[in-house]
């Protein structure tokens, strides 16, 4: 259910949730966010269903229980978008490497632009490649055997702009298996004078 | 006899390998700065029949590793193998009570700091900085997280390097297979190393871009032409008998390019920065979105080598655009050293 936070549109992902990429210590075969079915630790991120707050921008983090899928695995699926005029697309995100790939954002108008998603790597001293903000830092990684300690996955708080100066109904993501995303939340337009 | 070398440096970089790493930190140990030595050759050169199983495979479109990744500088390279373990420690011993660091091969399986400790068989590269022989230790550097950078009992060092890196489990896929065989690289860093200017920096990517559209006659797939008949190849492999094969070798052979084309992109953007070159640093910029697609093309093969049929005609298109973008970025940089 889409939920409406002022200016803030908090997006509901469930229906395309496609990868769980956060385990809990007591059944680390629960889900793989990569190759190496490495997963975040459960017990280190916001709780289910919470809404959370990354540099002023509310997130509703996904579910973390055993099973449970809790993340975007972008194979070009389509993101509708309660129509309306924003200024933002922010998302919660990681990527299996680096990477950057076109999103076409999709106007109730027909119009269609090409824009940029870019996420950095999860990976521990892999560093903030695009600008983004580290939403969550943990200090443990989960592997499908052990805990392992110092290995640090991050979380990161990115955004991509919303040009156009009318509504936006959905957005194409990107065929690209190397990227996560946790949660959206459209930021409208509000200012009057910029609308 | 005790001996640690010092000081010693982490260096990490996100889309490079184990390989670069170790370079980078004995570079920095004698003074020098990685980022523009190890960035200034970009190329692609592929041999099917010497690719191997290992996170630091390299290409060699030239007789050896150095001569292959830093063809700019004064730096040679020779890769050393041995079946004895003790004779291979005694030489790098040697090299590093002389004050080199060498870097060495080693299985993570026996490996106590790695998270495959026990676990996964991984092919993987360290720095050996030090040793004490009153305490049978060996003092290592690794930069790949969880870093390490202090001692480990040589009993499990050896063993570690003696490994046959056996294929044993269901998560030992990319980097099992090949024995360890006490494999260490021996560096020597000559000198002078060049000055950056804007005519030296011109005359290398003139050099890089006259190996993509005319490489040097050899067994291998090398070039713009090498690139786009590997990916093909592999695109076409895909749809094969062998297409699990095919797509895991994706994954190494592309860790390969990926980091070579990070460094370049690195190398271009420090470099105009450096001498005031705003357009290079522009197209560097477009090196580092390949760099980035390499990530795309990578995964599918990571994640599709066991269902090849869901993977292959998204590959193809992927492969596409890719080469695309990668015949605009060497128009780019064609236009970049005209001006």
């Amino acid at each position: 259910m889409v939920q409406v936070q002022d200016a803030f549109v908090l997006i509901d992902l469930a229906k395309l949730f496609n990868n769980d990429g956060i385990s809990y210590a007591t059944n680390l075969r629960d889900g793989g966010f990569n190759v190496w079915n490495n997963t975040f630790p459960a017990e280190e991120l916001p709780e289910s269903h919470s809404i959370v707050e990354v540099a002023g921008i509310p997130f509703r983090f996904p579910p973390k229980e055993d099973g449970q899928l809790n993340n975007i695995l972008c194979s070009g699926q389509r993101l509708d978008i309660p129509p309306d005029r924003y200024d933002w697309l922010y998302l919660l995100a990681a990527a299996e490497r680096r990477s950057e790939d076109t999103v076409y954002l999709h106007y109730a108008s027909g119009a269609v632009e090409l824009e940029w998603l870019r996420i950095s790597d999860f990976w521990p001293e892999a560093g903030s490649r695009f600008g983004e903000i580290e939403a969550f830092r943990c200090t443990q990684m989960h592997f499908p055997r052990h805990v392992q300690p110092r290995v640090q996955p991050g979380i990161w708080r990115q955004r991509i702009p919303v040009p156009r100066q009318e509504p936006l109904a959905w957005v194409h993501l990107p065929d690209n298996l190397a990227m996560h995303i946790f949660a959206v939340t459209a930021v409208k337009t509000t200012r009057g004078h910029f609308a | 006899m005790k001996v640690v070398l010092s000081p010693m440096s982490f260096w990490f970089h996100d889309l490079c390998s184990c390989l670069h790493d170790c370079i980078a930190t004995v570079l920095i140990y004698h003074k020098h700065d990685p980022a523009l030595i190890l960035g200034a050759s970009w190329e692609f050169y592929y041999s099917p029949t010497n690719v191997q199983r290992e996170e630091f495979y390299h290409p060699l479109p030239r007789p050896t590793l150095a001569e292959s990744m830093l063809p700019f500088h004064p730096i040679r390279s020779a890769w050393h193998a041995t079946d004895n373990a003790e004779r291979a420690w005694a030489d790098v011993k040697a090299l590093v009570a002389e004050g080199q660091p060498v870097i060495v091969a080693v299985d993570n399986f026996y490996v106590p700091f790695r998270p495959a400790y026990g676990d996964v068989h991984a092919a993987h590269l360290i720095v050996v900085f030090g040793f004490d022989e009153a305490t049978d230790e060996v003092y290592v550097l690794d930069s790949t997280p969880p870093t390490k950078c202090g001692p480990i009992p040589l009993r499990d060092f050896l063993v570690a390097r003696s490994s046959d890196n056996p294929v044993s489990g269901e998560r030992d896929f990319f980097f099992a297979g090949a024995p360890i065989a006490n494999r260490w690289l021996q560096l020597d860093i000559g000198t002078p190393l060049p000055t950056l200017t804007r005519e030296w920096l011109t005359e290398v990517i003139a050099t890089n871009l006259r190996r993509f559209r005319e490489p040097d006659a050899s067994p291998g797939w090398a070039g713009i032409a090498g690139l786009t008949h590997y990916l093909e190849s592999i695109c076409e492999r895909s749809l094969g008998f062998d297409a699990g094969d095919a797509l895991q070798e994706l994954y190494t052979v592309g860790w390969t390019a990926q980091g070579a084309t990070a460094l370049h992109a690195d190398f271009l953007m420090l470099a105009g920065r450096r001498l005031g070159w705003d357009r290079l640093v522009e197209v560097g910029r477009h090196v580092d979105r390949l760099a980035n697609e390499w990530t795309a093309l990578r995964m599918f093969g990571a994640h599709g080598f066991t269902q090849p049929a869901v993977i292959a005609e998204r590959l193809r298109r992927r492969t596409i655009t890719f080469l695309s973008n990668y015949e605009q970025t060497l128009q780019l940089l064609e236009w970049a050293i005209a001006e």
